[in-house]
């Protein structure tokens, strides 16, 4: 695992200039009074795909053939991904909050931590469906597919509200549901996204293990 | 040290067939043209790949169970694979240090310094020879008791593939139980390396011999059709009808010497003893 992460952090490191982009708009975003937390959501996103194409490199050039060679094995390569990913989007969401935590002098509470930790579950989300995507089909079929499942969502979505009519209704348990995260505290939703994400998490990693287990290198 | 019995791999338009041994202490020779079923070969002995049929056993385990320990003790050279081309050597030590747990850091860097491995250039900035040689540095670097190699003299000079070929000599000097498997389509390579070798064509292996008895006892035999007509075919192999009359393959060279003096006997480089055996026909 430590052999792992030290080649996936020289591969990064490959691409410090990108790092460094990201950086600068971010700031650029922040001084032109761009919404803090889109900022938080836009740096920790593009690590979190710098981070992921570090699979890229692993599969260039028939890579995973001569990897999965070294003394590990295809299950700590996958566990390897996720700790990796993970490390990296929870260190940088939680080192941008906390800067901008202190800088603000505000305290983090109530619906600003909400909010954080919105963003950082929909990233998690990401990550888990972009992972065994990626390990699947490769970078840039993994990208097509992805965009293709968030379409997917939004035709069905919109498709849902035309035929809405049409559906039996659901309002009673939406109002129920909606009264039930009114009821809770920030903290307890806060703590069924964290749980929700912890699980997606895992499932994604199960999926993933699968697949790589049975790759044909 | 490895054991292949009727390993069967099915492709669309290709399919391995094969049984093969390796003892320890020994190097053995894969040669074959291009697409021949070496790597896939290979790929099917490091567990990379599903088999169809048959088993692999290396070192005394199912080749698609070897887990951590198993290949801390397997040095690997694939010829289109290996560490990122964006990597440094520099980047590669510490991952190597991290990963075996018998890498010696300093002696690795002892050893590029001496072959001219330049520390921070990237792979992808390396010449093939460069390339060559770091691989089979990286296979040798952690005291593996078996050396899987595939091409790894592929696209070098002369003066380059001696090098690989001598770093692979004074490995099996240091570590007389370790065993060496190395595939080449270039068979002279192979010729003062190995102890035997396995002709591989078409996915078969169609010939695995001592290379010492296929250098002394093996011998091409041209003659006219009428000296052809006349002779002991028993012990001919493989037979090619040439504008001359016919070349025959035999392992029986002193027979031949002894018997019919007339004919042209050619001890044969490897690489034309390769030729009729994939070319002749049946004896």
């Amino acid at each position: 695992m430590k052999g792992l992460l030290l080649k996936d952090f020289r591969i990064l490191m490959q691409q410090s200039r990108t790092l460094l982009i990201i950086v600068f708009i971010g700031g650029f975003l922040l001084i032109t009074g761009g919404n803090l937390g889109f900022v938080v959501a836009y740096m920790t996103m593009m690590t979190s795909f710098l981070v992921l194409g570090t699979i890229t490199y692993d599969e260039a050039d028939n890579g995973y053939a001569f990897l999965f060679t070294l003394p590990f094995t295809r299950k700590e390569y996958v566990l390897e991904k996720y700790v990796f990913s993970t490390a990296a989007s929870v260190i940088v969401w939680a080192l941008l909050n906390l800067l901008f935590a202190a800088v603000s002098g505000s305290g983090y509470e109530g619906e600003n931590m909400l909010e954080a930790v919105c963003i950082l579950a929909a990233i998690m989300l990401m990550q888990a469906v972009m992972l065994p995507l990626q390990l699947k089909y490769g970078a840039e079929k993994a990208r097509v597919v992805f965009f293709l499942i968030i379409g997917g969502i939004v035709v069905i979505g919109v498709l849902f509200g035309q035929i809405g009519g049409l559906l039996p209704d659901f309002s009673r348990e939406f109002q129920a549901l909606n009264a039930f995260f009114t009821s809770l505290a920030v903290t307890g939703i806060i703590g069924i996204l964290l749980v929700a994400s912890v699980a997606v998490i895992l499932i994604s990693f199960g999926i993933s293990c699968k697949i790589m287990e049975n790759k044909q290198v | 040290m490895v054991k292949i019995k009727d390993l069967q791999k099915n492709y669309n338009k290709f399919s391995l067939s094969c049984s093969l041994e390796i003892a320890p202490g020994t190097i053995t020779g894969v040669i074959g043209p291009n697409g021949a079923g070496k790597s896939t070969l290979f790929k099917a002995i490091l567990g990379l790949i599903s088999i169809d049929g048959g088993c692999i056993e290396v070192m005394g385990k199912d080749s698609s169970k070897l887990d951590k320990a198993d290949k801390q003790n397997i040095g690997v050279v694939l010829s289109e694979a290996g560490f990122s081309k964006y990597l440094t050597i520099k980047d590669i030590v510490p991952v190597l240090e991290a990963l075996y747990d018998e890498f010696d850091g300093e002696k690795f860097q002892k050893s590029c310094e001496r072959l001219g491995l330049p520390f921070d250039k990237k792979i992808q900035d390396f010449s093939t020879g460069m390339k060559a040689k770091l691989k089979v540095l990286v296979a040798i670097s952690h005291e593996a008791k078996l050396l899987i190699l595939d091409e790894p003299t592929s696209g070098l000079d002369v003066a380059a593939r001696q090098s690989v070929l001598d770093m692979l000599r004074e490995y099996m000097e240091r570590h007389e139980d370790a065993a060496i498997i190395i595939s080449s389509h270039i068979s002279t390579d192979l010729e003062n390396l190995c102890d035997d070798v396995y002709l591989i064509y078409g996915g078969e292996i169609v010939l695995h011999e001592e290379m010492n008895v296929l250098l002394d006892e093996y011998a091409i035999l041209k003659m006219d059709e009428v000296q052809y007509a006349a002779m002991e075919k028993q012990y001919l192999l493989k037979v090619k009808k040439e504008k001359f009359g016919f070349q025959c393959l035999t392992n029986q060279k002193r027979f031949y010497q002894e018997n019919y003096p007339e004919i042209v006997i050619e001890k044969g480089t490897l690489d034309e003893l390769i030729m009729i055996m994939m070319k002749g026909e049946e004896g």
